[in-house]
Parts: structure tokens; C-alpha cells; sequence
């Protein structure tokens, strides 16, 4: 099995990782790894072990066996040295003072790093400059959370762990974030991201890791992951007089005005309509979606990890 | 390190005195309590030492057990955990903000009672007292930490702090009535809160620092802050 990533040292590395509380599995011997830089999304439904695979890389939990190593160092075992090149944004409990301003609880963490970033570009990225006199206490959810994430880039990270940071957020704010996040990985910091947001995994993840009951059903990036469930690509075009090739006829579907054909092939499959002297009138291409091969993947429970990244 | 202790006691300084509900029960309700019994007691060094030992409970045991369990069930804790910040100066930070605003609430009590109520409070009684105030809200203070770590909310903390405080002040008032129950009378020299009331009303009397009271407060500090380390080194 491939878990070290061929980017560099990674930043992340876990290996069968497990963790049970009391006869829930939660974890399943899951293994994986980061590389410096490198963004990858933690996909799975709900209850699926991301959250908790997130608070044992944070070092809030200590696994049941296995290894989960950040910067090389066991995440139960993060000196402050390695905390100044973390950044976190929790699922729940935001962990504000709700006393504090924005400004001043940027003002407060801020003081934690050697060499954090100024408040006042964090609060113009994420919006937050027109709000940094308000108390915590009257922000709105989406707001707080904004506050989060600047809490989490406040020291300039190397790697962050994000669990379900856009939930909530109005589609400006998440465009917004989505924004700096992918400037930040420009500038080399890396990410562990949770979402139940297909859109947001295939947009900012260069690799997926699918997880369902515990166990790593998929690593690898999006379009693999399409590959990987099986599900076919759908050309259709303008219903034609001239009869189609014997072997594609059985795979099309007439649809009224237009005919569809599914296929695993698509390439091989459009040259041989090209060649049966077909028009393909209105021609589409449709390839699966992300989140189609993501409830296929999880419909068919898949057992084994494919590491193709 | 003492740079990054005390910017960060002055941070918690800060957010104690905005949380308006802390800052009642520390300075506003001791005042009440002062105001209203002062005029059914005739010794007002008594009730002022009665009410300054409360007032320091308050902010050294129960404002630090309801902080501490609603920082933890909020997320602060976990979030002062994944900075660089080491949780130990989160917590010290804690324990000397409340420290500052419990001698601030104890002076302002003190100050009151000179003033209204005529007591002979002197600058020099005042520094006199600090060593016993020190020892008493090490006392109260631990086991505001103890009570932080064991409560899973804010609202168990303020019923633990309610089932522990409410009758150690109930027992010392009814003492000082004179009307205190036979089995009472044997605990009660024991009790931390009645040593600090002992403390504070023979210090601001001029009679010197009694011996047993501040041992006694000294005990609980001790195994206080023996507890409190053992809780806080696990898993929060």
C-alpha cells in the first residue's frame, strides 16, 4: 500500500490508524499522508470518522492504535514549536471569547505566534474590517465563522485542518474563502478539509479521501474518483434517421427527440459514431459528476483504498 | 514566558470584568449583601469580613469553576490547545485574573464598610491582610479548578458551586448569629470559607494573622492545587 507521497516529506502521515469508543468503531486502520502544499478533501457521510480522524491529527484524541504524525512528531505529542505552523477550524464549538471584539480576539491569539500575519488583511480577506469593532457575542453564525478561519491563518500555518469550514456560509463567504485558501496553498500551505460540499472538494482538492464506516474507501483526485465508480459517461445527440453500429445499439436509450448512449469509453465510443457516418446533430457530453460517483462509491462499498495519487 | 503569563491575565482580567453577570455576583451582590445586613447586624467588622471573604469566593472559587467548565464546553479550551500557547499559562493566567479582581472586590468591600459603616480600615491593616488573602483564595482558587475540570457544563459548575458555597456562607452567617447548630460548630472551624472570614476580621481588628485559620486555608490550598494539577493533566 502507498502512503508516502512522492511531493516530499509530508507534513501529515497516518498509518492504520484506528479509534474505537467502547464498541463504536469509528476508525478502521485507516493510513494516508500529506505532502507540503498539497490540499486534500475528506469526503464521507455523516459519522464517517472525519471529524475524528481531524481531533487525533489535532492531538485532542488519542487513537486506539496506529500512528498519526504531524511534521514527523506523534500528534499526541505537538510541542508549541509545531503548533506554530497549525491552524485549526472546528465543526463545532467555536471557541471564541464572546466578550471580545473581532480586532481584539485577533489581537489576543495573535500574540501566541512569532510571526502572525496582521489582523487588518485577515479581516479585509475575509471581510470581517467593516465588523472588527463588534463583540463576538452579536456576530452572525456565518461571521463567527469567518473569525475562525482568520484565527486559523493568524499564524501563518504550513498545514490547517479545516472540519466543515464553509457549513453555513452564504455563497459569497464561501467564494471569498475558497479564494484565500487556494492563495494560501499557492503560497505553499497545506490542507485537510471535511465538507459535505462536492462542489467545494472538487474545486479546492487536489486529492479526495472517501471515508464510510470508519474505513478509506477512496484516496486519490476527483477525476479518479469518477474513474473509480464505474459509472458512464452519457453522450447524447439529435435523434438519427441512419441506423447506429450493432455494437453500440444496445447500450443507447431513445429519449424522444434525442438518443443517449452511456459509455465507459467515451473517446473510442464517439469515433465510432464519428465513423457510422452518423450527423450527431446537438452533440453533449456529459461526464459523471462528483457527487454521482461519490454515492456510487458509497452505495457499493467499495472495501479497498485505491491510492492513486 | 512572565511576558507572555501576564499579557495573557491581563487579557483574562479583561474579559472577567465584560462578562456582566461575573461582575455582579463578584462586586455589585456583595455590596447588596453589605448594604441590607449591615442594618440588622451591630457588628459591622463581622458582616464586612463576612461579605469581603464571599466576595473573594466569588471570583476565586465560583467565577473560576463556571469560567473554566464554560470555556471548556464553548471550545475555548480546545481552541487555546491547538495554538502555541501551553494550556498550564491559559490556566495560571486564570488563576492570577481572578486573583486581581478578587483583591479588588475584597478592597472595594473593605472600602465600602470603612466608609459606611465606620470600620477602622487602615492602608497598613489592608497590606497586613494580603498574605491572608493570598492564602485563602489559593484555597478557594484550587478547588475552583477542581470544580471547572470535574463540571461537563457551565450550568453543573454553577450547581456544584452552589451546593458547596452557599452552605459553608450559610454556616459562618448562622455562627455569627450565634445561632449554629451543636453538630455544626465541630466542621466549621475547618471550612475555608470560615477561616478566611476568621482571617480577614482579625487582621482588619489588628489582632494579627490567627495561625489556625491559615493553616487551614493553607491544607485546602494544598490539596487543592494537588487535585487541580492531577485533573488538569488529563485529557480536557
Amino acid at each position: 500500500m502507498k502512503v508516502r507521497s512522492e511531493m516530499g516529506a509530508p507534513v501529515v502521515e497516518v498509518v492504520s490508524l484506528e479509534k474505537r469508543y467502547g464498541a463504536v468503531h469509528a476508525l478502521r486502520g485507516i493510513s494516508f499522508c500529506l505532502a507540503p502544499g498539497e490540499r486534500v478533501v475528506l469526503l464521507g457521510p455523516n459519522g464517517s470518522g472525519k471529524t475524528t480522524t481531524l481531533e487525533i491529527m489535532g492531538g485532542f484524541l488519542r487513537p486506539s492504535s496506529g500512528q498519526a504524525r504531524v511534521f514527523g512528531v506523534e500528534s499526541t505529542r505537538l510541542s508549541p514549536w509545531e503548533r506554530q505552523m497549525m491552524g485549526f477550524v472546528f465543526q463545532e464549538k467555536p471557541g471564541l471569547y464572546l466578550e471580545l471584539s473581532v480586532r481584539e480576539t485577533l489581537e489576543l491569539f495573535q500574540g501566541y505566534y512569532s510571526n502572525p500575519t496582521a489582523p487588518t488583511l485577515l479581516l479585509e480577506h475575509l471581510g470581517l474590517a467593516e465588523k472588527q469593532n463588534r463583540r463576538v457575542h452579536h456576530l452572525s453564525g456565518g461571521e463567527r465563522r469567518r473569525l475562525e478561519l482568520a484565527l486559523a491563518l493568524l499564524g501563518r500555518p504550513r498545514l490547517v485542518f479545516l472540519d466543515e469550514p464553509t457549513a453555513g456560509l452564504d455563497p459569497e463567504a464561501r467564494q471569498r474563502i475558497w479564494g484565500l485558501l487556494e492563495g494560501l496553498a499557492q503560497g505553499g500551505m497545506a490542507f485537510l478539509l471535511t465538507t459535505h460540499s462536492l462542489e467545494e472538494a472538487e474545486r479546492l482538492g487536489q486529492r479526495v479521501l472517501l471515508l464510510k464506516d470508519g474505513k478509506l474507501l477512496f484516496d486519490g483526485p476527483s477525476q479518479a474518483m469518477i474513474a473509480r465508480s464505474g459509472l458512464p459517461h452519457r453522450i447524447s445527440f439529435r435523434n438519427a434517421e441512419a441506423p447506429l453500429p450493432p455494437d453500440l445499439a444496445s447500450r443507447v436509450v431513445n429519449e424522444g427527440e434525442r438518443l443517449t448512449l452511456h459509455s465507459l469509453q467515451p473517446e473510442e465510443d464517439l469515433l465510432a459514431l464519428k465513423k457510422s457516418g452518423l450527423s450527431l446533430a446537438e452533440l453533449q457530453v456529459r461526464s459523471p459528476s462528483l457527487e454521482e460517483a461519490y454515492l456510487a462509491l458509497l452505495r457499493g462499498g467499495v472495501s479497498h483504498a485505491d491510492h492513486t495519487g | 514566558m512572565l511576558t507572555t503569563l501576564a499579557r495573557e491575565t491581563s487579557w483574562q482580567i479583561r474579559i472577567y470584568l465584560r462578562d456582566r453577570v461575573a461582575v455582579f455576583f463578584t462586586f455589585a451582590f456583595p455590596m447588596l449583601l453589605l448594604f441590607f445586613w449591615s442594618r440588622q447586624e451591630e457588628n459591622p467588622l463581622a458582616i464586612t469580613a463576612l461579605v469581603a471573604g464571599l466576595a473573594l469566593a466569588m471570583a476565586g472559587y465560583a467565577g473560576l469553576a463556571m469560567g473554566m467548565a464554560a470555556a471548556r464546553e464553548g471550545g475555548v479550551l480546545k481552541r487555546i490547545r491547538s495554538t502555541p500557547l501551553p494550556l498550564i499559562t491559559h490556566i495560571s493566567a486564570r488563576l492570577l485574573a481572578a486573583g486581581v479582581v478578587g483583591v479588588l472586590a475584597v478592597g472595594l468591600t473593605l472600602g465600602v464598610g470603612g466608609v459606611a459603616l465606620g470600620l477602622p480600615v487602615s492602608s497598613g491593616r489592608t497590606f497586613g491582610l494580603l498574605p491572608g488573602l493570598l492564602a485563602g483564595f489559593i484555597a478557594l482558587g484550587s478547588w475552583g479548578l477542581v470544580v471547572g475540570s470535574l463540571a461537563k457544563t457551565a450550568v453543573a459548575a454553577s450547581y456544584l458551586v452552589n451546593a458547596t458555597l452557599l452552605p459553608m456562607f450559610l454556616l459562618s452567617a448562622a455562627a455569627q448569629r450565634g445561632v449554629l447548630p451543636d453538630w455544626a460548630t465541630v466542621i466549621l472551624p475547618w471550612l475555608p470559607l470560615q477561616s478566611l472570614f476568621v482571617v480577614i476580621r482579625q487582621t482588619i481588628a489588628a489582632d494579627g494573622l490567627p495561625l489556625f485559620p491559615l493553616l487551614t486555608l493553607l491544607a485546602w490550598g494544598g490539596l487543592g492545587l494537588a487535585l487541580a494539577a492531577w485533573r488538569l493533566s488529563r485529557p480536557m
